[in-house]
């Protein structure tokens, strides 16, 4: 528990804003002829389906919009025109969405040069990047069915110290090792390692059912498993890493 | 005795000054014995200047003195010695006209008839010496007197103006006690020079400010030469890839293929840094230095600037330097650590407010790192770091520093405040 006073409350606190499950699009488009077509992609694969859904419509960044983006009570899907006619473009709105919530879907509509794309889906996290004058109507279909699909997922696991704030999403992280020798927890992601002082009972308490523990010393994300292979001891992950925490003690919970 | 005893004061009086100024420029006195045999003869000559010298006269020599010796044994600039050793100076007869008022108060003078004059004056001396030690003792003091050394040096005509005045008052107030030693026609000679080396003093920083901002120009235009260039020649490509373009809709299988390698080529060049012109002048050649010197390819590089005040003017020249030197720090691990990633990516945002600049680097990286290790001293993640300079740069006071980590972006977040 020693670990909890040194890390703040902000890490529960956040858990607890995770369990919202209200949703609302936001569409900002100054155009009123992509408007109008955005507003039939929305009625036919949004409202038509689940009619709870609110859709708020702008058509520039105004004291109405930031209320909406201030506002963390409900997870949204913000669809955007890039290019608007007034000083704060698309991008920089997404840059304020992006200070306090990384929860939310960004979809950028453009007529913008591609160059940009891969540093601001980076940066961003913007889910996509859609060209105004290429079937865009589809495309944007497309992305709203693959959001509901995937639910959401963009629940995150939050801890903070003097230092730093980790942010990480739960579907990048692969699995959670614990080092006996530094008595650290070790967070794997696909390209990262992140060391903390805490110990594996703590990060669980952290965690969504999607996380189950494999191994005395493992904490495994089951979405991320490709294969279990309960004879040698070992399990693959999707991004083709082998990892050796799987004991049979723990096979009845992994397979239930 | 007495002169023995004024000798003493004086050998005491060089000591002191040559500490306190040692802690003024932040450097440590390697005492040798020859030192103090050199520092006895000069208070035996600053004895025996004071019989056969006016006092003005003496005063003046003593200071130069100073101004030389600590040029010499410090290795600073004749400047920095002439400021710091007249604010030592003027501390110093601070204290010395305090003690005087004091046994004048105590009416101690009734005992001149039977002591003689130097032993008051060795008194006097000793006494003041021993405060101002203990006064220039204090680190917040000493901090004081640098910050005021900073602000003087940034207004050198007014301070020399002001010091130039403050040296004429002195003689002249000097000689008017002395007016049976000194002629008016030495006080107006000693007027003149001051006047004339006011005047060359004027002439010089008029010149001075004249080269800088024509070199400022220069520099600007240059500036804008080049990103003149810089967007015409991206143009240029821009255009070459959209006419490689039609040429291959109508080219076969194997011109097509020469063709994709071509356009690959122009456009991996393409989005390497975005945005460079758009910083404020200043900044903009230290991230231009970083990049630089990284030489990284395949780096994506975006910045994006609403800055539009001049930084320069907006920050105390210590803000300024302290905002270069964290970002230069989180420049250079932002650069080493995105190498290392996969997708490459820096991006930049400059913005401001009413009371403070906010710059955010965020860069993507692909490592191993300890977040309860991270910032301290000797923590490097990287393979050739030291772990220094994260550590060096948090926790001051005048710039704030947030790390953030969101999924594989390390995000940090320099705001400092305005002037």
């Amino acid at each position: 528990m020693d670990y909890l006073n040194f890390y703040d409350i902000i890490a529960i606190s956040k858990q607890k804003e995770r369990m919202r499950s209200l949703i609302s699009f936001v569409v900002v488009e100054d155009d009123p002829k992509t408007q109008e077509t955005i507003k039939d992609v929305l009625r036919r694969v949004v409202i038509s389906k689940n009619n709870t859904i609110n859709v708020k419509y702008f058509t520039k960044y105004s004291k109405d919009l930031k209320k909406i983006i201030d506002d963390n009570s409900c997870r949204k899907v913000y669809i955007m025109d890039i290019e608007l006619e007034t000083k704060t473009s698309g991008i920089e709105i997404a840059k304020m969405i992006r200070e306090k919530d990384w929860e939310s879907e960004i979809i950028f509509i453009t007529s913008h040069d591609k160059m940009f794309e891969t540093v601001y889906r980076s940066v961003y996290q913007v889910f996509n990047f859609i060209e105004k004058f290429y079937n865009m109507e589809r495309r944007l279909e497309k992305d709203i069915e693959l959001i509901f699909k995937k639910n959401f997922d963009n629940k995150m696991f939050c801890v903070s110290n003097r230092n730093i704030d980790l942010q990480i999403y739960y579907r990048a992280i692969t699995y959670i090792s614990r080092d006996k020798e530094e008595r650290k927890v070790l967070i794997h992601t696909d390209s990262n390692i992140f060391k903390l002082n805490m110990n594996l009972n703590d990060v669980m308490t952290l965690l969504d059912e999607r996380f189950i523990q494999t191994h005395r010393s493992c904490i495994t994300n089951r979405q991320r498993v490709h294969e279990w292979n309960w004879p040698k001891n070992y399990f693959i992950l999707d991004n083709g890493e082998k990892v050796e925490y799987l004991s049979k003690k723990y096979k009845k919970e992994v397979e239930k | 005795m007495a002169d023995l005893l004024y000798l003493f004061s004086s050998f005491i009086t060089q000591i002191v000054y040559t500490i306190i100024f040692g802690k003024l420029v932040s450097k440590k006195v390697e005492w040798k014995l020859s030192m103090l045999i050199f520092y006895t003869l000069i208070a035996g000559i600053l004895i025996y200047s004071e019989k056969i010298l006016t006092q003005p006269l003496t005063v003046i020599l003593s200071i130069v003195y100073f101004i030389i010796l600590f040029k010499h044994l410090f290795k600073v600039k004749y400047g920095e010695a002439i400021y710091k050793t007249l604010f030592i100076w003027c501390v110093a007869i601070a204290f010395d006209f305090t003690i005087m008022i004091i046994m004048g108060l105590i009416k101690i003078e009734h005992l001149a008839n039977t002591i003689p004059i130097n032993y008051f004056k060795a008194i006097s001396t000793l006494s003041y010496q021993t405060f101002l030690y203990l006064l220039m003792s204090q680190k917040k003091i000493i901090k004081m007197f640098q910050k005021l050394y900073e602000i003087l040096t940034n207004n050198q005509f007014y301070t020399k103006t002001v010091l130039l005045l403050g040296i004429i008052i002195f003689c002249g107030t000097m000689c008017s006690l002395n007016l049976d030693k000194v002629s008016y026609n030495f006080m107006i000679f000693l007027i003149l020079i001051v006047v004339l080396i006011l005047f060359i003093f004027y002439v010089v920083n008029e010149y001075n400010i004249y080269t800088l901002k024509e070199m400022n120009q220069y520099l600007i235009k240059n500036n804008e030469f080049y990103l003149n260039i810089v967007n015409d020649y991206k143009i240029m490509r821009h255009n070459i890839v959209n006419q490689l373009i039609g040429i291959k809709s109508v080219s076969n299988k194997k011109s097509c293929e020469l063709i994709d390698d071509l356009i690959k080529e122009y456009n991996k060049s393409f989005q390497g840094v975005q945005g460079m012109q758009k910083m404020p002048l200043g900044i903009n050649g230290l991230v231009y230095e970083k990049i630089y010197n990284h030489n990284c390819e395949s780096l994506n590089l975006n910045i994006e600037n609403t800055i539009e005040s001049n930084v320069v003017d907006m920050l105390t020249a210590r803000s300024y330097n302290l905002l270069c030197e964290s970002l230069g720090v989180i420049l250079d691990n932002a650069l080493e650590a995105s190498i290392q990633s996969k997708d490459k990516i820096i991006a930049i945002t400059l913005s401001e407010t009413e009371e403070k600049y906010i710059i955010k680097v965020m860069n993507t990286f692909s490592n191993i790192l300890d977040l309860d290790e991270l910032g301290k001293l000797h923590y490097t993640s990287k393979n050739s770091g030291h772990g220094i300079g994260l550590f060096s740069i948090m926790g001051r006071k005048k710039i704030k520093i947030k790390n953030t980590i969101i999924n594989n972006l390390f995000r940090s977040e320099i705001s400092i405040e305005k002037k």
